[in-house]
């Protein structure tokens, strides 16, 4: 990485360095902050956006007593309660556990999801000596290349999307390391299952964004979200709808979530933090929610645009003829709002899957992912090169792609789909009188 | 039962059923719908408009203090004027518009919330089956009615009563004894652990002389100590009453039978 060794070299020769370094970590401020942030606040959305969905108001016992008053702050004190109680709660490590693998695993659990926000961009480039300019893309690129303008993104990376793959397959090993390190037949059970599961899910993970990956002709995140741009008739969820969902889906089973939470199955096998208490306990928790971001924060990406906004153009919004011009500071302020806006709203989303589904047995779970979910993407691979390789060799405008792909998912549901709905009750009632009539 | 036909209430599994997609879609419908209808009910809509319209106001002070700062933005102050104070205003209205039309529509609001706002206010209301905190029931003349037979300490599951037995004082006379019935056991000690109880009821259930119940209606009182959480057998009498139960076969007056 040449970005490094100039940091590096920058701080021991010259005062750049130090403005680079300082550059550095206002950027892992502006984006390691919210996804804290974020996780923070999700463990409140769950609870409180589950207790509206079956018919409750949640959490409604920490309190402060002001005056008489008890402020409950809509539940948000729970977060404060959480935290004191795991930091003060007995940490209790079992006698005969290997207490290296007990000690890293939760570490390994947390620590890659942080490290993937490096790549996500949650803005584009700020030029900040021309913040309260109106700036065309072309000015804002320009200044990119002088180096006039600041990152909103950690890293850079060509590589970028490999880079969050590789890291996020090693949160295998703190779920499945804990389960071996515990010396507890059920939590080895479960590390087990993490395993098998998200080795599974990683693979169709994997070819569900190589469609989108085709179109955009880039590994690099933030190349990602400009391809999209402002226009949605671009965005990944438009052109790769079948690649959206499967996406969704494996990256909810990644994250070990209802209706993929075999690894954790409280109600058989409590899971593979069985034998963990208190704070380590809290750290894999903490992973879990940061996992929801970083879910969220993938998908907007790749799918839903990044940091851009509909019509939201580099000097403002734009429609037709009309045109709102905006100073550059505030288009920026607006697209990370909205790259934010985006991975809350997916978060909500993944929340409300998770209280709507029941647990999927282990069998169903490896039948959907290896002969529903991965034939199903290796297809939308091929259709997807297919596709492309006639808009290139024919030249059509890459802004109509979204027609093709939304015929061919069409043509697959009314190939696939449609003709298995024409049957009827029927058949399975005269099936089960054949049986009642043999019965007696 | 010939030519019955049993009602599948199980969905076809068609490739649609089996792909997952829109039967998730349809039952985040459903739960959403939940969502939607409850939450609304609980938002302090005027609040948040008036936070919003605060925050509108701050906007506009940060996009004329952009102005000033900046001494040379000729284009796009009314871009920033909207963004920074429209939008926000706009949403605090439509919350304060929220607001008003849930608080003064003439049909209540509907939502799916029945709240009873619990452990706050005592429930007003206990099923007669209710099991609640222990009791120990008299007899006539005030007198624990157990005889300390520890078919209740034996069948409790979370072994949370403590009987010590003792023997039932002579009466004064050998011309009042009965025979065959002073010669009973009462309990010295009777202590309940209420921290152990798992209210499972089979004491009661076990208890041949009615004398321990759980139809208090009292819920389990949170002390601040562990023993204050362990019943005596004076404490367990006190909410007691006399039972009308037949003992011994004799009626409620079968003590002084001569």
């Amino acid at each position: 990485m040449p970005e490094m060794q100039q940091i590096f070299a920058g701080i021991a020769w010259n005062d750049g360095g130090w403005i680079e370094l300082a550059a550095t970590l206002i950027r892992a401020v502006i984006i390691v902050l919210p996804v804290i942030l974020l996780m923070a606040v999700y463990t409140w959305m769950e609870r409180r956006q589950a207790s509206f969905m079956q018919d409750r108001i949640g959490p409604t016992r920490a309190n402060i007593a002001i005056a008489g008053k008890n402020i409950t702050l809509f539940g948000l004190l729970h977060l404060m309660a959480d935290g004191l109680k795991f930091v003060f709660k007995e940490d209790i490590v079992p006698s005969k556990a290997n207490k290296l693998l007990f000690f890293l695993a939760p570490i390994l659990a947390l620590a890659p999801v942080v490290i993937v926000f490096v790549v996500i961009p949650v803005g584009g480039f700020f030029a900040y000596s021309h913040w309260d300019q109106v700036l065309t893309a072309d000015q804002v690129k320009a200044y990119a290349m002088t180096g006039d303008a600041f990152r909103l993104q950690a890293s850079q990376l060509e590589i970028g999307v490999l880079v969050i793959f590789a890291f996020s397959g090693l949160g295998v090993f703190g779920a499945s390391l804990a389960g071996y390190g515990s010396h507890n037949k059920w939590a080895l059970i479960g590390g087990l299952r993490a395993a098998a599961q998200m080795v599974s899910y990683e693979v169709t993970l994997g070819l569900t964004v190589v469609g989108a990956l085709l179109l955009y002709g880039t590994l690099e995140p933030m190349a990602i979200a400009n391809w999209q741009g402002h226009n949605i008739a671009r965005w990944g969820i438009v052109v790769q709808p079948i690649g959206a969902i499967l996406f969704l889906a494996a990256a909810i089973a990644e994250s070990k979530r209802i209706p993929f939470d075999i690894p954790e199955g409280e109600s058989e096998i409590i899971g593979y933090n069985l034998e963990y208490s208190g704070m380590r306990w809290g750290i894999f928790f903490m992973g879990e929610y940061m996992e929801l971001v970083f879910v969220g924060a993938m998908f907007a990406t790749i799918f839903l645009g990044g940091f851009h906004v509909p019509l939201l153009h580099a000097d403002g919004f734009r429609l037709g003829s009309h045109h709102l011009a905006m100073p550059h500071i505030a288009v920026v302020l607006v697209q990370m709002l909205a790259f934010w806006g985006k991975v809350v709203l997916l978060g909500f989303l993944q929340i409300a899957i998770r209280w709507t589904l029941p647990r999927m047995r282990y069998d169903q779970l490896m039948r959907l992912g290896w002969i529903g979910m991965l034939p199903v993407s290796l297809a939308n691979v091929m259709v997807t090169a297919i596709l492309l390789l006639v808009f290139t060799s024919y030249n059509w405008n890459m802004g109509n792609y979204w027609i093709a792909s939304l015929l061919v998912t069409l043509l697959v549901y009314l190939l696939v789909v449609a003709p298995q709905q024409t049957k009827t009750d029927e058949d399975n009632v005269a099936h089960d009188e054949a049986h009642s009539h043999g019965s007696h | 039962m010939p030519g019955r036909t049993v009602k599948l209430t199980a969905p076809d599994r068609t490739a649609a059923v089996q792909s997952y997609v829109l039967e998730t879609g349809k039952g985040l419908g459903i739960t959403l719908g939940h969502f939607f209808k409850n939450w609304p009910s609980r938002v302090p809509w005027i609040g948040v408009g008036v936070v919003a319209l605060l925050a509108a106001a701050g906007g506009v002070a940060l996009a004329f203090g952009m102005k000033s700062f900046s001494g040379r933005m000729t284009s796009g102050f009314t871009g920033l004027l909207v963004m920074f104070g429209g939008v926000p205003a706009g949403l605090g209205l439509l919350a304060l518009g929220a607001g008003a039309y849930r608080k003064f529509r003439a049909t209540p609001a509907e939502t799916y919330l029945r709240l009873v706002p619990y452990p706050d206010v005592p429930a007003d209301y206990y099923p007669p089956r209710y099991r609640g905190e222990h009791r120990l029931m008299h007899r006539e003349d005030g007198s624990v009615r157990c005889v300390s037979c520890m078919m209740c300490s034996t069948v409790c599951p979370a072994d949370c009563i403590n009987i010590v037995a003792g023997n039932a004082a002579d009466p004064p006379s050998d011309s009042e004894k009965v025979p065959g019935v002073d010669a009973e056991k009462f309990p010295v000690r009777f202590e309940i652990d209420e921290l152990r109880c798992v209210v499972c009821g089979l004491c009661v259930e076990a208890c041949p002389c009615d004398a321990i119940r759980m139809d208090s209606s009292v819920h389990v009182t949170a002390y601040a100590n562990r023993q204050d959480f362990v019943f005596d057998r004076n404490r367990l009498m006190e909410r007691g009453d006399q039972s009308q139960a037949v003992q011994g076969g004799h009626g409620p007056g079968w003590r002084t039978l001569s």
